[in-house]
């Protein structure tokens, strides 16, 4: 193996290992050495091993590798935490301590994304088909980024709301909450972005009307129950 | 003409779905429960609406 690929696999694979062992020792590996269970020592260990596994395996069995290191790790991360017990309460004892840990988590997640090498031209893969460019079938209308821009922020204050949550239980339902209208919000505004102004794929006005009739009634019916709650008050 | 205000329609659910979903965390914080479970079913059915509004011709998913 020559110089250059060898340094980008160490590249690659410290940007996988030095997040994940960040993340490691900030949520696991200190609430599980914290405590005096030995199933949880033995899961804290067995996560940092899959996680290095992970990165071993990463270019001559990605598969494997990721299996280790996504899968297996954060198995073995949620086996520690649920081994752990009470102790998890450690985590909470500062508010600092849990926020460099989501960050930890959130540079791990990154690590294992790929991104396009800088002066890589995709045309000039090997396996790319040779041909003509191909032309956008339709034309984007001039609100979609508006649409899909204001999407995007709401979506980050939905976000940013599950963090005043501050009853402990209620807190963890907003995130969950949060994090699971984010992800669809963001997928139903690409799609409602995308499709304005379309005029071919879409049927008759009437039509898409009548396709969204049963939810725009139980809509209207949220909307009437609401109104006479809020009189009855 | 009757497609754009379909389009428009769709903008404005996606709107009401935003700030429903919004509306229903911020309820939570302020543990009003009921009405942050009112407003998240809300953002569902808002959601559910422009979405279906789109669906392709022919097509049934």
């Amino acid at each position: 193996m020559s110089s250059a690929p060898r340094t980008e696999l160490r590249s690659l694979r410290a940007n996988m290992l030095l997040p994940g062992v960040y993340a490691w020792f900030s949520t696991v590996a200190y609430p599980a050495f914290a405590t005096s269970s030995l199933l949880a020592h033995a899961f804290a260990v067995l996560s940092a091993c899959a996680l290095v596994a992970g990165a071993w395996f990463l270019r001559s069995r990605p598969l494997l590798g990721r299996a280790f290191g996504v899968y297996a790790f954060i198995g073995f991360a949620l086996a520690t935490w649920v081994s752990v017990g009470s102790g998890l309460q450690l985590l909470g004892a500062s508010p600092v301590r849990p926020a460099v840990g989501a960050l930890g988590w959130l540079l791990f997640a990154f690590g294992w994304g790929y991104l396009r090498q800088r002066g890589n031209v995709p045309e000039q893969d090997p396996r790319a088909i040779p041909g003509p460019p191909l032309v956008p079938r339709a034309e984007l209308s001039p609100f979609t980024s508006l649409v899909f821009a204001l999407s995007l922020l709401g979506s980050l204050g939905i976000l940013a709301l599950a963090w005043c949550v501050e009853r402990p239980a209620q807190a963890l339902l907003a995130h969950a909450v949060a994090a699971a209208a984010v992800v669809w919000l963001m997928s139903a505004s690409a799609r409602v972005s995308t499709s304005l102004g379309e005029k071919k794929g879409l049927p008759s006005a009437r039509r898409r009307l009548n396709a969204a009739a049963r939810a725009l009634s139980a809509l209207i019916l949220a909307f009437a129950v609401g109104s006479v709650w809020i009189l009855l008050r | 003409m009757t497609g754009r205000l379909i389009d428009v329609l769709s903008v404005t659910l996606l709107l009401v779905a935003l700030l429903a979903f919004a509306g229903g965390i911020y309820s939570l914080g302020a543990a009003k429960d009921v009405q942050a479970l009112y407003l998240l079913i809300i953002g569902a059915l808002a959601l559910r609406s422009a979405t279906d509004l789109l669906r392709p011709a022919g097509g049934v998913r």
